[in-house]
C-alpha cells in the first residue's frame, strides 16, 4: 500500500501558509480537502492554531508609572548648571555648536 | 535661548511634546519590550534606550502619525541589540546546551503524564520557548503574530526582504510549537 506520508510532509510545509490565509486558491483548496481526511495533519494544524493562539493571549504587565517619571525627567530637565537642553538629546553637528554659544 | 527649551521643530521635540509621547506611547513600547527580553528589567533598559533613539532622530519621524511605526521600530530594534549582547555574553560564559529545553519538558511530561498545564505554566514554557529563538525569529514572530503587524512592515523594520520575515515566522512557530505541544496535546480534543 502507497504511504501518504510524503504526501502529509508536503502538506504540512503549507500548514503556516495556510493558517496566514497566504496560499493560491488552488493550494488552499488542496490543503482543505486533506485536513478533512486526514487526521494526522489536522492534529498537526490544530496544535499550530493553539500555538499562535498562546503567543496572541501572551499577557504583559503595564509599564511602572515611575519609570514614565524617570524617562520624561531624563529628556526635559535642565542639565547640569541650568542647561536648558538635555545631554542625552545632544547631537552631532550644528547642535552642538548652538548649544555652546 | 527660548528656542532651545520649547525645542527646535521638527529637530528637537519640545518639552509638552517629549512628556505627551512618552505618555501615549510608554506602556505599548514597554509591553513590546517585554514581549521580546521577557523580563521586567530588561524592558526598562529596552524603553529607556528606545525613546533616546526616538528623540534623539525626531527629524527623521515626519509627523505624529508615524509615531507608532517609529515606536515599534525603536524598540525592537533596541530590544535586539539586547538580546544580541545577553546572547554573545551567554555563549561566553557558558555554551548553550543543545536540547536543554527539550530535557525540561521531558522532564515534566514525566512528571504530568496527563499533559495538563494550567495557564500559568503554559506561559512559563512559552517565555523559556521564546527565549530559545534567535533575536531576530524572536523579534520577527512578536512583531507578527502579537503585535499584528505585515510581512512588509517587519521587514523594513528589520532591514530584511519580506520573504525573510516570513521564513524568521515559520521557524519560530515550529520551534514553539514543538515546545508546547506535550501541553497542549492533552487539550485536543
Amino acid at each position: 500500500m502507497k504511504s501518504a506520508k510524503p504526501f502529509c510532509d508536503k502538506i504540512r510545509r503549507t500548514l503556516n501558509s495556510y493558517y496566514d490565509d497566504d496560499l493560491s486558491l488552488f493550494m488552499r483548496r488542496v490543503v482543505q480537502k486533506h485536513l478533512s481526511s486526514c487526521e494526522g495533519c489536522r492534529r498537526e494544524y490544530a496544535l499550530l492554531q493553539m500555538t499562535v493562539e498562546t503567543i496572541r493571549r501572551r499577557g504583559a504587565p503595564d509599564v511602572p508609572p515611575r519609570l514614565l517619571k524617570k524617562i520624561i525627567r531624563q529628556f526635559t530637565d535642565p542639565g547640569p548648571g541650568g542647561d536648558p537642553f538635555p545631554r542625552e538629546l545632544r547631537g552631532g553637528g550644528w547642535l552642538d555648536g548652538l548649544q555652546r554659544t | 535661548m527660548e528656542i532651545l527649551r520649547i525645542g527646535i521643530p521638527g529637530v528637537h521635540p519640545s518639552t509638552r511634546t517629549i512628556e505627551s509621547t512618552v505618555k501615549t506611547y510608554g506602556n505599548k513600547a514597554y509591553q513590546l519590550a517585554y514581549h521580546m527580553t521577557g523580563s521586567s528589567a530588561d524592558a526598562e533598559d529596552v524603553v529607556q534606550e528606545a525613546f533616546l533613539r526616538l528623540f534623539r532622530n525626531w527629524s527623521s519621524v515626519g509627523g505624529s502619525r508615524h509615531l507608532p511605526a517609529w515606536i515599534s521600530r525603536v524598540v525592537t530594534n533596541a530590544a535586539l541589540d539586547l538580546l544580541r549582547s545577553r546572547q554573545s555574553r551567554k555563549r561566553r560564559e557558558a555554551p548553550m546546551e543543545a536540547g536543554a529545553l527539550e530535557a525540561v519538558a521531558s522532564a515534566r511530561r514525566s512528571d504530568r503524564p496527563d499533559s495538563r498545564l494550567d495557564r500559568a505554566e503554559l506561559q512559563e514554557r512559552l517565555s523559556l520557548a521564546l527565549a530559545e529563538l534567535s533575536p531576530q525569529q524572536a523579534a520577527a514572530l512578536v512583531l507578527f503574530d502579537h503585535e499584528g503587524l505585515r510581512a512588509r512592515e517587519i521587514a523594513s523594520i528589520l532591514n530584511v526582504a519580506e520573504a525573510t520575515v516570513r521564513g524568521y515566522v515559520h521557524e519560530a512557530r515550529l520551534r514553539v510549537k514543538e515546545c508546547l505541544e506535550p501541553y497542549l496535546a492533552g487539550r485536543l480534543t
